[in-house]
């Protein structure tokens, strides 16, 4: 049975503020010798959650991230008549009782730390406002909110830690690497794009419009890898082979199309996967960011970053199934080739891997 | 008015792929030098009036008072007119490459010019730990803040790289510096000294590629 999907991607970023630290730098890596720019695991796992293509693929099955989930138990404890203090006063014995986190100071009804709860675990915490609002409707000890296994597919496939209540843990079943660009990246650039937007002597235009020219760095050819455990992710979802696949299939479209950019509206970053590679199969899993380890442009007659990125990454592909004896079904999508494959058909190939998974 | 060009050895041509590379294996300080000199090498007599730093190999950011002038089958040039003028109050992001080099007072005798690493290595009587490598290098930078116009982030600003150039002469002992690569943030103080140290450079071994202060605007948080 096929456990794993490996999903490997090329996409061009040509001018965004994807990810980058507080003095507006871009993330960077060091990877074999020559600076490349990053985005950050997290901020891809972020846009994928956050993006249309998982509200739409996933109705209904989707986790919120929040530290204020108990201010709805709070407006029904109100609503039925308590004082507002009370409610939360009520609805933080919950948090504790409940072991969901620490509640936060000078914060009504909030925790500590973000927690991740499944739709059915947050309907759990509303539905206490009946016994709550009772004068001693809570009996201590027998509040139940977490789920083994809550029926949300983004805490199923990218996890969730509770500090202070490890066993309801979801180990996730999808490991996003931090893309990278396949090139060297030269993040002096910025300051080169910069000058325009420090006022020249000769000029009275206000500072205070400029600095577009330098968010727009941050250009290349990025190589992302995202692999997924078939077989843990239908343990995550208790065995709800359908919600598995309808999972995968929203992660490839997401991960294929959606931009990590919270700046859409002025920067239209918007790119989409040139290439995609989707491998199925049941060896171990290997990411091929070895391909990239010589930057792209460093070896002799290379001049296209994007081919060449393409030939190395199918080399290093071929090298490891001849000296692994490696049975991965390969599927691509290659924008440029007019026999380049469609999405469509990774999606399709992704759900069937997971369909036979579970019927495995 | 001054110039500020980003200068690419070319090598999307067969025709230069080879040249190139020829001239990037040997890219060391001194080689970087001499690339940048037929920027502006019309006249050989002509005194250094640019800045240049090497982000990388065959890649130059150069500041100089006349626009370069080069073979465009060699060199990508991109230039445009330099004229900053960064407003007092303005805080902005900096880059340096620099040769932190000081000079030590020696009762009776010229001053002894030594790196502000090494310095604080002889100071202290043994080897320096990384963070002290560092303390050392920042030292020699905050302390020519005044100079430069500017008041420096101390928790902002990093100092990494350090490391040791020796560039061989004709008919001359080798020339041997220090580098540094220093990052943070800075707040202007004085305008009219950062400007003249944008164009002119901060620190010694200018020719070789250090010294160009290089700015951008903090992006609004």
């Amino acid at each position: 049975m096929p456990r794993f999907l490996q999903l490997h991607l090329l996409t061009t970023y040509p001018a965004a503020n994807l990810n980058r630290d507080d003095t507006g730098r871009p993330k960077t890596v060091t990877f074999g010798g020559a600076d490349r720019l990053r985005i950050s695991s997290q901020s891809l796992k972020r846009a994928f959650r956050t993006s249309a293509i998982f509200a739409d693929g996933l109705p209904g099955a989707l986790g919120t991230r929040s530290q204020a989930f108990a201010g709805a138990l709070v407006d029904a404890l109100v609503a039925s008549g308590l004082e507002r203090e009370e409610a939360v006063t009520r609805a933080e014995t919950v948090i504790t009782v409940a072991k969901l986190g620490k509640v936060k100071k000078g914060a009504p009804a909030q925790t500590e730390q973000l927690v991740h709860l499944g739709p059915e675990e947050l309907d759990a915490i509303v539905g206490l406002a009946e016994r709550l609002a009772q004068p001693d409707g809570l009996e201590e000890k027998s509040i139940l909110v977490l789920k083994d296994k809550p029926r949300a597919a983004d805490i199923a496939m990218f996890g969730r830690m509770l500090a202070d209540n490890p066993g309801y843990n979801v180990e996730a079943a999808v490991q996003v690497a931090h893309a990278f660009t396949t090139h060297r990246a030269v993040v002096d650039d910025d300051y080169y794009t910069a000058v325009d937007d420090i006022k020249n002597a000769d000029q009275t235009a206000d500072r205070g419009a400029g600095f577009i020219g330098v968010q727009q760095f941050g250009a290349g050819l990025f190589y992302l890898y995202i692999c997924i455990d078939a077989g843990l992710l239908l343990d995550n979802l208790a065995g709800d082979a359908g919600l598995a696949a309808d999972a995968v299939a929203a992660l490839v479209s997401a991960a294929a199309i959606v931009s990590p950019s919270g700046k859409q509206a002025s920067f239209a970053s918007r790119s989409k996967a040139r290439y995609a590679l989707l491998e199925v199969g049941d060896e171990a899993p290997r990411s091929l960011a070895g391909a990239f380890q010589l930057p792209v442009g460093a070896r002799a007659g290379e001049a296209d970053q994007y081919r060449d990125s393409i030939a190395r990454l199918t080399d290093l592909r071929d090298g490891y199934k001849r000296a692994y004896d490696e049975e991965w079904i390969s599927h691509v999508m290659d924008v440029d080739r007019p026999d380049g494959g469609r999405l469509a058909d990774l999606v399709a190939a992704a759900r069937a891997a997971v369909t036979a998974q579970a019927g495995g | 008015m001054s110039f500020i060009t980003r200068a690419h050895l070319r090598q999307d041509t067969p025709a230069v792929r080879n040249l190139a590379r020829l001239l990037l294996d040997q890219s060391d300080a001194d080689n970087g030098h001499r690339l940048v000199w037929t920027l502006f090498g019309e006249d050989p007599d002509a005194a250094r009036d640019f800045l240049y730093r090497e982000a990388e190999p065959g890649h130059f950011l150069v500041v100089s008072s006349r626009p370069p002038q080069a073979s465009t089958d060699i060199w990508a040039l991109e230039t445009k007119a330099y004229a900053p003028a960064p407003p007092e109050g303005a805080a902005y992001a900096f880059t340096l490459r620099a040769n932190p080099a000081a000079s030590v007072a020696r009762p009776g005798a010229r001053g002894l010019r030594v790196d502000a690493v090494m310095h604080a290595r002889t100071q202290k009587g043994g080897p320096l730990t990384v963070e002290e490598k560092e303390a050392a290098a920042l030292a020699w930078l905050y302390a020519r803040a005044d100079r430069l116009g500017v008041a420096f982030e101390a928790e902002r600003c990093a100092a990494a790289g350090y490391r040791k150039v020796t560039v061989p002469r004709k008919g001359a002992p080798p020339a041997q510096f220090a580098l540094v690569d220093y990052d943070g943030v800075l707040r202007v103080r004085d305008p009219g000294r950062l400007a003249e140290a944008l164009r002119g450079g901060v620190g010694r071994a200018r020719a070789y590629g250090c010294g160009l202060l290089l700015l951008r605007p903090l992006p609004a948080m």
